[in-house]
């Protein structure tokens, strides 16, 4: 009698098991590319409502869907989106990251925008910025771990080689934040990409505007573990999507169509 | 009369439901030495504490030295007085706790020039003066810097008596001062109130010590119930009392 | 798993830190030094507010502590920062416009966590105590500022300390407004390099600074607790007691 219910238990057991285990294959079997993004960054990725939305999105979508997969976005901190990408939190990373050399140390990148950096101030320009090297002296917001973090450091050490003022850097972890920063006043200028800009000079009705010219033109990548085959899975649907007009279609949606991917 | 220290007229006091003074008139005259006894409840405490307005009368009066007790009078009523005037009538009346309460954060001398210097504004040279006076009186000099800590009982309440005493008050107050004392000690403490009583300071002690009493009180007060059923001189009490219940009382402590 | 571990950024950290890390160490530490002792300032009103008579005062403190206990800190942070200018201020070094903000949020949110801890601390002091006070003729604030806080002060360390030690890894918080502090510091030096183990450097310096308090907590109790072991004073210590009201205040608020 014991034994029957042994046999019982053991069988209920595998019965669970075999539940439990079969959805997850069956979910890998529908495949799922999860993409970790910061979304702070309209109109590239920010929270709408709570959810995911943005031209990032739209393209994160695009290209899963011509994997024959669909997309899902895991919101991320950008100053730690590469680790989780690293520690498999996620598949791929799509952020309007810029292609640098040390991130290419670290992931693989599909490029798929081309894009460049604003500095945005106030209305008029009071504090007459122009370049980076006129911040001398002047405060600017910026998001950590990004390339116009990086550039602010560079023009730092450059400017204190010369004797120069530094420039009083605001580094926020959250792009929300520094954009934040300069909308309440708290700073002489924001440093992000054109996109950003562009939407917070639009939303805000005329009281910014751009200084001087575009700064560090340069490609964004999809990132992908070194390694990792949906690298080339994503750089094969990039193309067909630009090919067929699917790609340039989302960029116009979101008025981005200047920053297609520059051959 | 003009040498009245203490008038309480009709003096009642309620706690909640509870009334505990029914109506109590008592006058203590300057030099006099009053003993109040009576069995626990009977409201002498409670009476006592009135007299310093640590607690609110509901009724009657309390006057000190022609001042009225936490009352003033405006438009012909009582209503309650300051904060300010109630501490400055204070100044006038010394009291010793059944538990000395000593500052503990203090040395002895620290004690009992506290006051003194931030009550009165006594100049710190001045205060001390007087309370190495006084701390020779109580028979603890040796003592001033000591933390109340490493007292023990009889001598924290030797300087809670100096304590008090550093104010110059016009009124001593005493709440069962021997009553959490081991009974080595209690000797020490009532010889400084019996010498006390007989330089001629205003006393009123409520206590249960009946061989002070009897040697230091000009008169005794018996309560019951809230109310004085009886009041004398020491060999009024001790030989022939006149009320029942002060019978039945005397009789369990003596 | 130990050779995961990059042991030259880690030892180049702890052991060669650079300007603009001291500058992030030394953030962190004025930071917290700053709003822990605003917070208990803050908390001591709080404290004192809610144990007035005058009603809006306790309702004033109800408020207070029951809005900034129940909402979230970051969100205090970010809406303090956001909603309001601050000055950037020069004092010898920079303290940014958010640092400044940071320290008042900070400050304010710990003070309605204080009030609570002094509070306790307060009611734990024997009513006699109060009771001794008052009946010297001090006012009430006087006998709050001598009396009872010196002596609520032995009781508010532990947890003040416990508070504390909390607040210099809560001083984290700031950097979600740009406020250039130690876990600022690991956040860049991570992300220029992609080696995590800034952050173990960084957690060890929040070891140091936070063991460094332990000590100073264990001498400030060890002090506070002199007075109550009853120790008697030196000679040194009596002659300046003797000569100087103020250093003999000082010995006995401690």
């Amino acid at each position: 009698m014991r034994s029957i219910g042994i046999a019982a238990v053991g069988a209920l057991i595998l019965a669970v098991g075999a539940l439990v285990a079969y959805p997850a294959g069956a979910a890998r079997q529908a495949k799922t590319i999860s993409f970790c993004s910061d979304t702070t960054y309209p109109p590239m990725e920010s929270l709408v409502g709570g959810k995911p939305t943005g031209a990032d999105i739209d393209i994160a979508n695009a290209v899963a869907k011509q994997i024959g997969a669909s997309a899902q976005i895991k919101v991320t901190g950008f100053d730690v989106i590469i680790p989780a990408l690293l520690k498999k939190k996620c598949d791929a990373i799509i952020s309007s990251m810029t292609i640098t050399a040390a991130r290419s140390k670290q992931v693989h990148f599909t490029p798929y925008i081309t894009v460049g950096a604003f500095l945005m101030v106030k209305k008029g320009n009071p504090s007459h910025i122009s370049t980076l090297a006129s911040l001398s002296g002047k405060s600017v917001a910026v998001e950590s771990a990004t390339t116009e973090a990086a550039a602010l450091a560079a023009e730092n050490a450059a400017l204190s080689k010369q004797g120069k003022a530094k420039i009083t850097v605001k580094i926020f972890p959250a792009d929300t934040s520094a954009a934040a920063a300069i909308l309440a006043g708290k700073v002489d200028a924001y440093f992000a990409d054109a996109p950003p800009v562009a939407y917070y000079i639009t939303t805000t009705h005329g009281k910014f505007q751009t200084a001087g010219k575009q700064i560090e033109s340069a490609p964004e990548g999809i990132a992908t573990r070194k390694g990792d085959p949906l690298g080339s899975q994503i750089g094969k649907a990039v193309t067909t999507l630009y090919k067929n007009g699917s790609l340039p279609k989302i960029l116009a949606k979101w008025n981005l169509s200047a920053f297609a991917l520059k051959k | 009369m003009s040498d009245v220290v203490m008038s309480a007229e009709d003096v009642r006091k309620s706690f909640g439901k509870l009334e505990v003074l029914k109506g109590v008139t008592l006058d203590v005259h300057k030099g006099e030495t009053v003993c109040i006894i009576g069995a626990s409840g009977s409201g002498k405490t409670t009476f006592i504490r009135c007299i310093n307005h640590l607690e609110k009368i509901d009724g009657g009066r309390i006057t000190v030295n022609g001042h009225l007790i936490g009352y003033r009078q405006r438009n012909g009523r009582l209503v309650e007085d300051s904060e300010k005037n109630i501490a400055r009538q204070r100044t006038e009346i010394g009291m010793v706790f059944q538990r000395f309460n000593l500052f503990p954060h203090m040395t002895v001398l620290e004690n009992v020039v506290e006051a003194p210097i931030r009550v009165l504004g006594l100049p710190h040279d001045q205060a001390v003066f007087r309370a190495e006076e006084l701390l020779e009186r109580v028979g603890l000099s040796d003592k001033r810097y000591t933390y109340p800590g490493k007292l023990s009982g009889g001598q924290q309440q030797r300087v809670a008596i100096a304590r008090a005493l550093a104010m110059r008050p016009a009124l001593m107050l005493f709440d069962e001062p021997t009553s959490a004392l081991d009974p080595e000690v209690t000797g020490e403490v009532l010889s400084v109130m019996e010498e006390l009583a007989h330089e001629g300071t205003t006393m009123i002690v409520v206590t249960h010590e009946m061989g002070f009493a009897r040697k230091a009180a000009d008169r005794i007060v018996m309560m019951d119930d809230g109310g004085i059923i009886e009041e004398g001189t020491p060999e009024h009490f001790f030989t022939a009392p006149e009320q029942e219940r002060t019978k039945q009382f005397l009789s369990k402590i003596l | 798993m130990l050779v995961a571990i990059d042991w030259h950024v880690i030892w180049l950290r702890l052991f060669h830190p650079d300007g603009t890390f001291a500058r992030a160490l030394w953030a962190t530490v004025y930071i917290s030094v700053v709003a822990q002792t605003l917070g208990v300032l803050l908390g001591l009103f709080a404290a004192l507010a809610r144990m007035s008579r005058i009603w809006p005062l306790r309702a004033l403190s109800g408020v207070y502590v029951l809005v900034f206990r129940g909402t979230p800190l970051l969100v205090q942070i970010f809406y303090l920062y956001f909603a309001f200018s601050w000055p950037t201020l020069h004092i010898g070094f920079t303290v940014s416009d958010a640092a400044v903000a940071a320290i008042v949020a900070l400050s304010i949110n710990e003070g309605a966590y204080m009030r609570e801890i002094i509070r306790a601390g307060i009611d734990s002091i024997d009513k006699g105590q109060m009771e001794a006070a008052r009946s010297l003729g001090m006012r009430y604030a006087l006998a709050i500022r001598r009396i009872v806080l010196p002596q609520a002060a032995r009781v508010i360390v532990p947890p003040l300390g416990n508070e504390f030690n909390n607040m210099m890894k809560t001083t984290s918080l700031a950097y979600t407004i740009g406020v250039y502090e130690l876990f600022a510091d690991a956040e860049q030096g991570y992300s220029r390099t992609f080696i995590a183990d800034y952050f173990i450097a960084v957690a060890f310096w929040y070891l140091v600074l936070t063991t460094v308090w332990t000590f100073v907590q264990a001498m400030i109790e060890r002090r506070l607790a002199a007075s109550e072991r009853g120790d008697v004073i030196g000679f040194r210590e009596r002659l300046v007691a003797a000569w100087n009201p103020v250093t003999a205040w000082a010995r006995g608020a401690r």
